[in-house]
């Protein structure tokens, strides 16, 4: 018994450090962003007022915030489904049997832009899609069309910013999917090969319902994180043209800093982790559903 | 007959698949070599159009230039601290925890192991205005503090460890307590040594990211003196005036030559951690 007391204190101090950290910059940022949502003043004054939620009131009154939403939300589900769709080609294409030393070779290359600062990607893009003398638009009118406008123009900048990390993420979600395939139990492709079933049947009834689980989990998380895009916005388009890449944290960063807006600021930032708080719900529901039946 | 036919086309799809696939590499490649290749350019060159491919004339004006507007010097070092720092302080946190978590028995610890997974879940693009405000009002600001200690409890790593650590067998453990080891020396030398791609992996995905981080120190600093090369190398992105891109992609190879070596050396395990980083 007092052995057991014993090990249980010593439970307590092995976890002290990292909880202590946990609650300083996870649980009390939380509280103070739910309180903070409901008063006024700016990030310098010193004294706020309780105002209950005319923040949201004003806030869900706006257009702007619409409009950061809804690009909030097409960016990320553009995103999340283009990867999904273009990184499970890829991955089963390099699963194959043949050619297996220049899959290698592809894999690792195409999972580089990954590990690369968003810093140099989002500057080199920015050269690269200038829409005048950028090397994309070169290649363009070389074949006859119509140059593109990229981030110049409202109706392209979103889509721009999609592509450009459709080729930066395009490596690590087909790791993620090729780590599913690799543990798909071979012999059930034995058997599919022996009744001489075509490639393409055998994709849409083998592959694919073997590695759902492991797409809809990815694609919750990588939605999560898309959510949260900030960098590509402030390096490359700081929310335009004409608001058309504003988004929520580049919109929660510029009210609480270039503003000095804290109460809409923390307001917007409550939104998000509602979002977040959603997707993160539904994805321990369907966890904790496929652990029960599998 | 039939069997050449087949092969002959086996051939074609073979050649057809290699042809696409280095064509793939070389569309990742190209804005890379891009990279590379304008960073030796004159900034004249870099205007007109049609764009020329390699320089017409190759000159080291972009990185004289770069190397001028910018004290890179205290840029990489400050990257340098900040990695290092979050890299070292976060194992003496979370390796103990993970412990704990794995192997102890205490009230609470449910509730607690929630507190890890909410941590891990909620992003800092949530949190960071609390967290600056903290910083301001503790004075802080004017450190190197705020990019590291918010990362120190690394709740990825407290949860990838604690699988680690569950899977060791419970004898072992036994055997080193009957033999009066304290839970300290367990974990320095029976659950280190057990865990070490885990502790590895969690290093290298937590170097990677503080490495190329822009949002945090963005937010957490003031002054160049505490900032790190990510928001150096954006700083030569000016809103106002031309763009000077030869300058600009010459400051882009001092923040991607250093990871690019990295990964050369390492690529099997960076790929190897990050398919970890998917199990969420």
């Amino acid at each position: 018994m007092k052995s057991k007391e014993k090990l249980s204190l010593k439970g307590y101090l092995l976890i002290a450090p990292a909880i202590i950290f946990l609650f300083i910059f996870t649980v009390y940022p939380i509280f103070y962003l739910l309180n903070s949502s409901m008063r006024d003043g700016s990030l310098l004054s010193k004294k706020r007022n309780f105002i209950g939620f005319q923040n949201f009131k004003t806030l869900f009154r706006s257009v702007d915030f619409y409009i950061t939403l809804k690009n909030t939300i097409i960016y990320s589900i553009g995103l999340v489904v283009i990867l999904m769709i273009l990184a499970t080609l890829f991955a089963v294409w390099v699963n194959g049997k043949a050619q297996k030393r220049l899959n290698g070779i592809t894999l690792a290359a195409v999972f580089t832009p990954h590990i690369v600062s968003l810093v140099s990607i989002s500057t080199v893009f920015l050269w690269i899609m200038d829409p005048q003398i950028g090397a994309l638009n070169f290649i363009i009118r070389s074949i006859g069309l119509r140059p593109f406008p990229f981030l110049a123009s409202s109706k392209t900048a979103l889509a721009s910013l999609v592509a450009m990390m459709v080729w930066k993420s395009l490596g690590y979600y087909s790791l993620l999917i090729l780590a599913a395939l690799q543990g798909v139990p071979k012999d059930i492709y034995e058997a599919a090969e022996i009744d001489d079933t075509p490639k393409i049947r055998i994709f849409f009834r083998i592959t694919l319902p073997m590695i759902s689980p492991t797409l809809f989990f990815t694609a919750i998380v990588s939605t999560i994180s898309s959510f949260q895009v900030f960098e590509t916005v402030n390096l490359m388009t700081q929310g335009g043209p004409i608001n058309s890449t504003n988004t929520l944290v580049y919109q929660i960063y510029s009210d609480a800093f270039k503003y000095l807006k804290l109460g809409p600021a923390t307001a917007e930032a409550v939104v998000l982790l509602g979002l977040v708080g959603i997707l993160t719900i539904l994805y321990f529901v369907c966890l904790g559903k496929k652990v029960h039946y599998q | 007959m039939g069997l050449k036919k087949l092969k002959t086309g086996h051939l074609i799809t073979g050649v057809v698949q290699a042809v696409l696939k280095l064509l793939l590499i070389f569309l990742i490649a190209y804005p890379f070599i891009w990279m590379v290749l304008t960073s030796f350019k004159p900034y004249k060159e870099t205007t007109i159009y049609p764009p020329t491919f390699f320089p017409k004339i190759w000159t080291a004006e972009g990185y004289i230039k770069a190397l001028e507007m910018l004290d890179v010097r205290l840029f990489f070092r400050n990257s340098l601290i900040v990695s290092f720092s979050v890299l070292i302080l976060q194992y003496i946190v979370i390796i103990p925890a993970a412990y704990a978590f794995a192997r102890c028995k205490f009230r609470g610890k449910g509730f607690f192991f929630g507190i890890v997974l909410m941590g891990f879940m909620i992003p800092q693009q949530v949190t960071f205005i609390p967290i600056y405000l903290m910083f301001s009002n503790a004075g802080l600001l004017q450190s190197l503090w705020p990019q590291i200690i918010p990362f120190i409890s690394n709740a990825f790593g407290i949860f990838l460890l604690r699988q680690y650590f569950m899977q060791i067998p419970e004898e072992i453990i036994e055997a080193a307590r009957l033999d009066d080891a304290g839970e300290i020396k367990i974990i320095l030398r029976i659950m280190i040594p057990m865990a070490r791609p885990a502790i590895f992996t969690i290093g290298l995905l937590s170097f990677i990211s503080s490495w190329n981080s822009y949002f945090w120190p963005l937010i957490m600093t003031t002054k160049n003196t505490y900032r790190t090369l990510p928001i150096g190398v954006a700083m030569l992105n000016s809103q106002d005036g031309p763009r000077l891109w030869n300058v600009m992609m010459a400051g882009n190879m001092f923040l991607v030559v250093p990871i690019l070596i990295v990964y050369l050396f390492a690529n099997k395990q960076i790929r190897k951690a990050f398919a970890y980083s998917g199990i969420k």
